[in-house]
């Protein structure tokens, strides 16, 4: 469970006591973190699904991200999931966002080659965004 | 000139279905339209529907030549139509969309590729027009403030469709 939540000035430490008193009778365990304040940043670009699929494999997270940095491409929201079985099968979601002038044709060449590099199917769909309604 | 504010949600108006506009040449109209104007040529926007400036009229106007992305310009220009509907409509596919009145969010909302809207243009000329891509949204996504509905109301899963605004098509 992950909750965010608005503590009032100084209620911190009363709060972390409480929550230990709660949560460690019941074997849970806790994290309490203060939140960064200020404005979500908006990043300016085209927008894309990224599905990467295949048998699991250490680097498959290294590959992609790392072409992604090369063409300067933001990821802005990442899941990932490993379905168990005799192979397990390991699977990536990703949104990002691509500098304009890169282009669709240029993106796909390249996850192409990484696609190849790495035995997992990569796939891209364009976010259709209608912003100024 | 009136830049009227544009209103936010949750403000009650953007949540009711607006009259129709009957009585065409009335100043009240005129200044209605004039509002519409003047303020979207100060907004970052593209399209506005009299209910987002406090007129609960059935009045848009849709622009997308005022896109700064030229790919999403393609359309009839500048329309104003009283009493627009959806003829007509075509397959569907999501769409993350923007609203003036939902500044700080975008939703993954289902909308037609092609819309036939039908309407009336201020001069009293009935007119139907066929629209795709980026304008066909727009119509799709003003007639809808006429209806009383927000892109709020057409998410599938607020949980996988609503965001806080972290993309922007625009400069």
């Amino acid at each position: 469970m992950l909750l965010i939540i608005a503590v009032p000035q100084g209620a911190e430490a009363r709060l972390r006591a409480g929550l230990a008193g709660i949560l460690g009778a019941e074997g849970l365990v806790v994290h309490l973190d203060s939140y960064p304040e200020g404005e979500p940043q908006v990043v300016e670009g085209d927008g894309y699904f990224l599905g990467v699929h295949g048998a699991d494999h250490p680097g498959i997270v290294a590959a992609v991200a790392g072409l992604l940095a090369d063409l300067g491409i933001n990821i802005v929201d990442l899941s990932t999931h490993v379905i168990p079985g005799q192979v397990p099968v390991y699977v990536m979601t990703m949104e990002i966002v691509a500098p304009q002038h890169l282009g669709r044709r240029a993106l796909e060449a390249r996850l192409d080659a990484v696609s190849k590099e790495i035995s997992c199917a990569i796939t891209l769909h364009p976010v259709e965004t209608a912003p100024g309604l | 000139m009136a830049v009227r504010d544009i209103l936010r949600y949750p403000h009650p108006l953007l949540g009711q279905a607006s009259a129709a506009v009957t009585e065409l040449g009335a100043s009240a109209l005129e200044t209605l339209l004039s509002d519409l104007v003047d303020t979207l040529d100060s907004s970052p926007g593209v399209a506005l529907a009299a209910p987002q400036i406090g007129y609960s009229l059935r009045a848009i106007i849709v622009d997308v030549s005022r896109e700064r992305r030229p790919e999403r310009r393609m359309g009839h220009g500048r329309v104003i139509l009283l009493n627009p509907r959806v003829l007509e409509s075509s397959e569907q596919q999501v769409v993350r969309e923007g609203c003036l009145s939902v500044p700080d969010f975008t939703g993954d909302v289902p909308r037609f590729q092609r819309v036939l809207v039908e309407g009336t243009e201020p001069g009293g000329r009935a007119v139907v027009l066929e629209s795709q891509g980026y304008e066909a949204i727009a119509f799709q996504h003003e007639i809808d403030h006429l209806d009383g509905l927000l892109f709020l109301d057409r998410l599938v899963s607020r949980r996988r469709d609503l965001f806080p605004r972290r993309t922007s098509g625009r400069s």
